[in-house]
């Protein structure tokens, strides 16, 4: 398919995860730490798609999306949070962000490649 | 900066308490003694957890990937993935279990300031008989020797 990913998480084990999952699927992906590391990749190599969680020390995941949406790269591309937050004004928020969909963790694999298909179109 | 907390919600104010109360003096270390033995239990189970989980997921994955490419047939690749996706999403117990430590430690932080603040005159000889009871408490479970590696072996 030759699509990157970047997959943003404080968490080494969600990021593993995350990636296992999508590179079984053929997705080429860029791993980052938190916010400040996801935008700074993101600034380097252009990505089809942001999988973010919504914690993370020194920049957390609605603040990424925000600075993402600023960057001309990143107006339109898809990007959905991956996080344990599930509360509706969180949920809002994220919308207003421009956030492209939310998604709650535990993730089940075969769902996280459903919506990553769908969103990539 | 916290509201009065009410006598009732502190139920051990009400227990008979069978413990020696502590001198004034030793009431400040016994109350930083048990908070630190709290604190490094929580650390060291969230080390515990960290270690756990790296060791199992990147086993899982390179397992996962080794069956994959193995596999003889499709049929094969599908329940080799079937099984992985349950592995995946069960491994992710670590993000929120580390969430729920980090919850922890911050409300017991509250609980404990909010209890100081709180403890009118009347009830410090309580406290200082719960704390006594607390610490004997500790005392009597010993520490796990995190140092320890697996297999290791201790001879007397």
């Amino acid at each position: 398919m030759g699509m990157k990913i970047l997959a943003v998480d404080d968490s080494p084990t969600m990021r593993r995860m995350v990636s296992h999952t999508l590179r079984g699927a053929g997705y080429e992906v860029i791993e980052a730490e938190d916010g400040m590391d996801g935008l700074d990749k993101a600034r380097r190599e252009v990505v089809q798609l942001v999988l973010t969680d919504q914690n993370m020390p020194r920049m957390d995941g609605l603040t990424l999306v925000q600075s993402l949406r600023s960057l001309p790269a990143y107006r339109t591309a898809p990007i959905l949070m991956l996080t344990t937050e599930a509360g509706d004004e969180m949920k809002a928020r994220g919308r207003a962000a421009g956030a492209t969909g939310w998604m709650a963790k535990p993730f089940d694999p075969q769902r996280l490649l459903d919506v990553v298909k769908k969103v990539l179109k | 900066m916290f509201a009065a907390v009410p006598h009732r919600m502190f139920p051990w104010a009400e227990r008979e308490l069978m413990g020696q109360k502590l001198s004034a003096g030793n009431e400040p270390a016994a109350h930083a003694e048990l908070w630190g033995g709290l604190e490094r239990d929580l650390e060291r189970l969230q080390i515990l957890l960290d270690g756990a989980t790296e060791e199992l997921s990147r086993s899982f994955c390179a397992m996962s990937d080794t069956l994959a490419g193995i596999a003889p047939d499709e049929d094969a690749r599908k329940r080799v993935r079937v099984e992985a996706d349950r592995v995946v999403t069960c491994l992710q117990f670590h993000d929120v279990a580390s969430q729920i430590i980090s919850n922890l430690r911050g409300r017991a932080e509250l609980l404990e300031m909010a209890a100081l603040a709180a403890t009118p005159d009347s009830m410090v000889d309580a406290r200082s008989r719960l704390l006594a009871d607390a610490l004997r408490l500790t005392k009597s479970r010993p520490d796990i020797d995190f140092d320890k590696k697996s297999g290791d072996v201790d001879l007397f």
